[in-house]
């Protein structure tokens, strides 16, 4: 989705600014707070502009990028009666960061997000990043009948399902080589386990039990209710979080613990992202991903270093956002079952 | 239980004919033990024991169906 960045002294000042240049009344805009302003010190030091990025909505997008949630925790509706705590945590955090910013000020200008459209365009071309279960682009749905690697992994599955016992349907299809199964007609969850754990399973044994007789492989992805999309949805949710923190903190930010598969996703998906650089962190299945922002300068280290102390105190004035944020320094996905309503975060009237 | 586990097991195996599934049944958990050929415990195993947690937690999701807890030994 195509951003736009405004300033204005204060955020309602960018809000009104943005309204008035895309003639939008103020509740049709969705946008994202990057800072909020300050007056600065006794009217001494300039005050530090807020901004705010507001993103274009595309009536005739593709669905599949219309459904994707937003991306961020801090996007809420544009008209202050509505929407009062996020304002009044604003308001808090924005005094919290009045001490903070005087640090800041030695600080270099924060890193631009120019590069987001830019990124954005990056991203669609990386094959990996998008869901398992859609065809990417370049690729497309295998229309012909059913083949034989097809039809043994439906029957495999089923056999298993059967013997649970579990009353459900398999659907088959294929993208490129990929083989698609989808159990369907069964809700409860069950299937799906914590953070997909029951489904990996799923997908592990089958692959093995149909690669283990073939001599092509084929890559056979378990999927049930839209599980993996959304999961995929998710975590690119997060990840773009977890990378906003690392450049607004200028901190190594701490992804927990994510299946391989999962830990790909996120290296492609910041791989091209200018200033952060990835790392796996740990062992088995421990291993963190670490989002690092590229700095070097030691007057930004020192900045830093005062920031730690003053960003503890921000955090306990803000604390309404930052729970509401809901992902602390050492972010999970949740629960899969909390992760189906993907951004429960968002502050949407 | 014991059917999911030994139609699973004998799909991996080289000898399907030697995979045996004895459940003893106990008031909340039940213990199911796995025998297989002494060239198929690998297979049953895993690379880092990764087929033998897939097939556990397939197990105790449909335990959790039936409201028991199962447990899998794999028996050398």
């Amino acid at each position: 989705m195509p951003t736009l960045e405004f300033a204005g002294k204060t955020t309602e000042e960018a809000i009104e600014k943005a309204c008035s240049q895309l003639h939008l009344a103020k509740d049709e805009l969705r946008f994202e707070i990057i800072s909020t302003g300050t007056s600065g010190i006794f009217g001494l030091l300039t005050g530090k502009k807020a901004r705010i990025k507001v993103i274009i909505e595309e009536k005739l997008s593709t669905p599949a990028k219309a459904e994707k949630p937003e991306p961020s925790p801090r996007t809420y509706k544009a008209s202050p009666d509505k929407a009062p705590a996020p304002k009044e945590a604003e308001a808090r955090r924005q005094r919290a960061k009045g001490r903070k910013e005087t640090d800041r000020k030695k600080q270099a200008a924060e890193p631009a997000k120019k590069s987001r459209p830019a990124e954005a365009a990056a991203q669609q071309d990386e094959p990996a990043l998008h869901s398992p279960t859609q065809p990417g682009p370049g690729e497309e749905l295998y229309a012909g009948p059913e083949g034989e690697a097809m039809k043994q992994a439906r029957e495999v599955l089923e056999g298993i399902l059967k013997r649970m016992p579990v009353e459900a349907d398999v659907a088959v299809s294929r993208i490129n080589d990929r083989i698609i199964l989808n159990i369907e007609g069964d809700s409860s969850g069950l299937l799906i386990g914590k953070k997909g754990a029951t489904l990996d399973a799923f997908q592990f044994l089958v692959n093995k039990i149909v690669n283990r007789s073939r001599s092509d492989r084929n890559h056979i992805i378990i999927d049930t209710g839209d599980y993996r999309t959304r999961r995929h949805e998710s975590l690119m949710g997060l990840v773009q979080r977890m990378a906003d923190k690392a450049r607004d903190s200028n901190r190594p930010v701490s992804i927990n613990a994510l299946s391989a598969h999962d830990r790909r996703i996120v290296h492609l998906a910041l791989k091209n992202e200018p200033g952060l650089v990835t790392r796996s962190k740990g062992e088995g299945s421990y291993k963190k991903i670490v989002i690092f922002p590229n700095r070097g300068s030691q007057g930004q280290r020192n900045a830093r270093k005062n920031n730690r102390n003053d960003s503890h105190k921000a955090s306990t004035a803000g604390r309404d956002l930052e729970s509401a944020e809901g992902e602390g320094q050492e972010a999970g996905l949740g629960d899969s079952y909390a992760a189906e309503g993907v951004e429960p975060h968002a502050f949407k009237e | 239980m014991k059917d999911l586990v030994k139609y699973i097991a004998q799909s991996l195996v080289d000898n399907p004919d030697q995979v045996e599934v004895s459940e003893i049944v106990g008031e909340q958990t039940s213990v199911l033990e796995l025998r297989v050929a002494k060239e198929d415990l690998g297979k049953v195993i895993g690379k880092q024991g990764r087929t033998a947690r897939a097939m556990r937690t397939i197990l105790s999701a449909a335990s959790t169906k039936l409201r028991k807890r199962s447990v899998l030994e794999i028996i050398e």
